[in-house]
């Protein structure tokens, strides 16, 4: 068990770089996601932690111990790290029994073999295999495999966790399963874990924390509402959520006394302590975000509500998404009942106001 | 292999840390290293040094010569024997490398028919592969015999009596029958190779053609052999390779006989050192067979490697 | 079955006649080594023997059985070693990659081009100061090496394709290093690239005729080929002992392809 800490993580392949200045913490026994598009780092973030490619700068500690710091010299390997990693294809041995393929790290570490036995047994039972333990891996199922890949890492009783997308081969309704279980375990063990995923749900279902990646660096990082709730940019706002969020681009204009943002089909006022912030700026192209729950369809003509046409009703279960049209613009709002509207109807909208995000629409940050 | 240096690392506290990893990585490579060592001196300073050779005027079995330059390589371009063997070589790649890529080419199409008993087809198709050059002279000058062989006897018995020779007793078919049957024995290997590319090509492919309404012919004219250039690349680099070495089978079965018709570059070599000591000049002709053969494997292999 | 189309007649007729061109050959090699001196003057070459007899097949193997002998030695030495050898440079090259290595292994492939003319005068001097010109240890030498590079291609490609780095760095992780990685995890998910290799250089050594022609001499050294080919060279006008020779010289690549032909075929088209 032990905390860990990345500071100023750059790693190169050739001359394009795979991360740059990545700086992390995780706390002992916290479970952290991370979470981003393909090609976005997190994998090279993991590898390096485990130790399976060398960094170009940078440090990695567990607790208080430095294991990786290319500018100190100083590599330790893989062997040596004391991590335990799950991998996206499992990477059973498909020659061993299941038995063999759980005891084969605590073999190659000399374990005495009465506790090898003890402990593959004592893991198998908490995962629901020990009957699986004399099988070859070959005729198992997806589901039981990725059990044995956890199996093979928790009879370590390792430091840290190292999971590179564990879920992503099972089909759907085992994963939700699988989310809960691996959530379940994680706190039982209570082994720091560091998660890596593309996909938003499992990271939004499964982390105490997030840490969100794009392009080799980190967005954001914090509790799974807090990145829903408090994007702090364009891009963490559009990654974050299902159905995403709608934007649409506007511009900073001042009318009577009061600033606002024209979106071409509907003038957005903003309250007098947003535009004093907005004006310190100098900004003048924005871009709102509003999560479709937020999109209200409203039955009357009111002021401050927009007109926009349904394109189609789209039920998902308990709710409805409705995607609307408004000049050309698609959006989605969320409904819990669509009784009263058909597709093709003209209906009027208003966004809820204390859930509506501006950005700037160069740097992407967030104003309010 | 930098890691010399940094083999002996220091780790946060200053205590001594022999770092692992590279050591292991340094003591598997010295174990590969006697393998690779060995593998290189027999292949590259081998070539080298027969290169050498042929810049001296080594006769005999003993070793005692002086370095001569180039004279070898002029004498070489003056002997008619040369252009002989070359121009022999050449017949034998223009004929024989098309031939056994086209034949095995449609024996792969065939195969790929949905046809019955497919792997007995291609194991029967494979077997002259198996054999060594040896017993396919052997087998092939039983064919050839004039007085008693096979092929003449087919062709008296199909009425085709005119058409019997003395094949390879006659300087003008040598070189013919030679082809024919080098193209016996490979086209069940171009076969494998032509089979292995077309079963690449995602049967879903094809299916959508069959489902667009393609005919058979458009199938593989449009679909199929434009996805195998691999497979093309592949047998010609190993057949041109092949012809540019060949020495056992023409050996065996007549020396290169009768006469000089039946000299490639490769029999010729082994004449002029073996038969009649001339090292150094057998040397010259291994150069130039070796050049020609770099000439096509070379950008071949960089091409594919500078792919991965 | 009456409905058959008559393109799968032609079909099936064109496959037909490829079988008869490939096996020829063999059944007049087979039909003339079991008949008497007298019935090959006095049948057709293809026509069965009216009255079979092994008397060539046994008369050919007195004269080949040494060569026989000596070229098994040769498969076995050289089999064993260069696949190996093989299989380990193949998983370094594969899994344990290390700067140049890409160039290194281009160079180990570039070596199955390159004519063996190249190398035999410089192998007959060699070979002579090390005192093995004319002897089959000579040969036993040069296949160790010979077969590497293919070796090495076979396993890399297998490597490569089969074995996913995944299990590599699982093995990392979990604490093993390249050796134990190799012993545990790699070696025993070698059984097919083991096969294919060994079968081929098998083949190749077996059917091998230039090196054993150039590097050994006495009856005693020949390998099978060379000496088959002296018998060739002998008996002229005695076909059947010719063709009684060649079964014996065929035998065993023959077995090979027909019964382990998949393996084979495997090797053939890059795996």
């Amino acid at each position: 068990m032990a905390s860990l800490t990345i500071k100023g993580l750059t790693k190169k392949y050739d001359e394009t770089i795979a991360v740059e200045n990545f700086n992390l913490e995780v706390k002992d026994k916290e479970f952290l996601v991370l979470v981003g598009p393909s090609g976005c780092g997190k994998t090279t973030v993991l590898n390096s932690i485990a130790g399976l490619i060398n960094i170009n700068e940078g440090e990695i500690w567990f607790g208080e111990e430095l294991v990786d710091a290319p500018q100190k010299k100083l590599f330790k390997i893989p062997q040596k790290r004391g991590v335990a990693m799950v991998f996206q294809d499992y990477a059973i041995y498909p020659h061993m029994t299941v038995y063999s393929n759980m005891a084969f790290p605590l073999e190659v570490r000399k374990v005495a073999p009465e506790e090898i036995k003890e402990r593959v047994i004592k893991a198998a039972r908490l995962l629901g295999i020990d009957h699986l333990l004399q099988r070859k891996p070959k005729a198992l199922s997806g589901g039981q495999k990725q059990r044995i890949a956890l199996g093979r890492a928790i009879v370590r009783n390792p430091k840290i966790f190292l999971m590179d997308e564990p879920l992503a081969n099972l089909d759907a309704k085992l994963r939700v399963q699988a989310r809960v279980e691996l959530k379940k375990l994680q706190e039982e063990l209570g082994v720091t874990t560091i998660f890596v995923t593309h996909d938003q749900i499992e990271a939004m279902t499964m982390g105490d924390r997030i840490a969100l990646m794009n392009n080799g660096h980190l967005e954001q990082i914090g509790p799974p509402l807090e990145l829903y709730q408090k994007p702090k940019n364009l891009f963490v706002a559009d990654f974050i959520g299902s159905p995403s969020i709608n934007m649409f681009q506007g511009n900073l204009v001042k009318k009577d006394k009061s600033i606002g943002i024209d979106l071409k089909f509907f003038f957005y006022p903003l309250t007098t302590k947003l535009s004093k912030s907005i004006t310190d700026k100098e900004i003048s192209k924005v871009v709102v975000g509003i999560r479709p729950e937020n999109v209200l369809i409203v039955q009357n003509k009111k002021d401050g509500l927009f007109q926009a046409n349904i394109l189609r009703i789209e039920p998902v279960g308990k709710e409805y998404n409705i995607h609307l049209e408004v000049e050309g613009k698609p959006f989605i709002s969320i409904e819990s009942s669509a009784d009263n509207w058909r597709q093709g109807d003209r209906v009027w909208i208003t966004f809820a106001k204390d859930y509506i995000y501006i950005f700037d629409q160069e740097s992407g940050d967030i104003i309010s | 292999m930098r890691t010399l240096n940094q083999n002996i690392l220091f780790n946060a506290t200053g205590v001594k840390q022999v770092e692992e990893g590279k050591k292991e990585k340094l003591i598997a490579l010295l174990v590969i290293l006697p393998g690779i060592l060995s593998v290189f001196i027999f292949f590259y300073i081998f070539s080298g040094w027969n290169f050498i050779i042929s810049l001296t005027d080594w006769e005999g079995f003993i070793p005692s010569y002086n370095i001569i330059g180039l004279k070898n390589y002029i004498q070489l371009f003056q002997d008619p024997l040369f252009w002989t063997s070359l121009k022999n070589n050449i017949l034998l790649i223009v004929l024989f490398v098309p031939g056994v890529m086209i034949i095995g080419l449609c024996m792969a199409v065939l195969l790929d028919q949905r046809v019955r008993a497919e792997g007995i087809f291609r194991t029967i198709y494979l077997l002259p592969f198996s054999l060594s050059f040896v017993v396919t002279a052997t087998l092939w000058s039983w064919m050839y015999s004039p007085r008693v062989g096979t092929i003449n006897f087919i062709l008296g018995k199909l009425g085709l009596t005119s058409l019997r020779k003395g094949w390879i007793t006659d300087p003008n078919m040598v070189m013919y029958c030679i082809i024919i049957a080098l193209i016996w024995q490979f086209a069940g290997y171009s076969c494998i190779i032509f089979l292995a590319g077309i079963r690449s090509i995602p049967h879903s492919q094809t299916a959508a053609a069959m489902v667009d309404g393609a005919s058979n012919f458009t199938i593989y004219w449009r679909i199929i052999l434009p996805q195998i250039k691999a497979s093309f690349i592949t047998a010609f680099i190993i057949f041109m390779c092949f012809a540019l070495k060949a020495f056992d089978f023409i050996w065996v079965l007549n020396r290169g006989g009768p006469g000089y018709s039946a000299h490639i570059l490769g029999v010729t070599m082994y004449k002029e050192t073996f038969s009649f000591d001339k090292f150094a000049y057998g040397a010259t002709y291994s150069t130039i067979i070796l050049l020609l053969s770099l000439l096509i494997v070379v950008p071949f292999l960089f091409r594919i490697y500078k792919e991965k | 079955m009456l409905n058959i189309k008559p393109s799968r007649i032609l079909l099936y007729g064109l496959l037909i006649i490829f079988v008869i061109a490939s096996l020829l050959p063999l059944w007049t090699c087979i039909v003339t080594a079991l008949k008497s001196s007298q019935e090959v003057i006095l049948t057709t070459p293809i026509t069965p023997p009216i009255d079979p007899t092994m008397e060539k097949i046994i008369e050919s193997i007195n004269l080949l059985k040494k060569p026989l002998m000596n070229s098994l030695i040769l498969v076995f030495s050289g089999v064993m070693v260069s696949a190996f050898f093989g299989s380990f440079i193949g998983y370094i090259f594969s899994k344990h990659r290390f700067p140049g290595s890409i160039y290194m292994f281009i160079l180990i492939v570039l070596c199955l081009y390159i004519p063996p003319q190249v190398q035999l005068i410089p192998m007959v001097r060699t070979m002579s100061n090390l005192g093995l010109f004319g002897n089959l240890g000579a040969l036993v030498l040069l296949y160790m090496l010979f077969g590497i590079p293919m070796c090495a291609f076979i396993f890399k490609t297998f490597y490569d394709d089969e074995i996913p780095d995944s299990y590599i760095n699982a093995a990392k992780v979990d604490g093993a290093g390249i050796w134990t990685t190799y012993r545990r995890v790699v070696l025993p998910l070698s059984i097919l690239p083991f096969v294919v290799a060994a079968l081929l250089q098998v083949v190749v050594i077996w059917n091998d005729f230039i090196w054993g022609l150039v590097l050994t001499s006495g009856k005693a050294n020949l390998p099978i080929t060379v000496a088959m080919a002296n018998l060739k060279g002998s008996f002229v006008a005695e076909w059947n002992l010719q063709m009684a020779g060649a079964l014996w010289v065929s035998m065993p690549t023959l077995i090979i392809f027909i019964f382990l032909g998949k393996y084979i075929i495997r090797g053939y088209s890059g795996l």
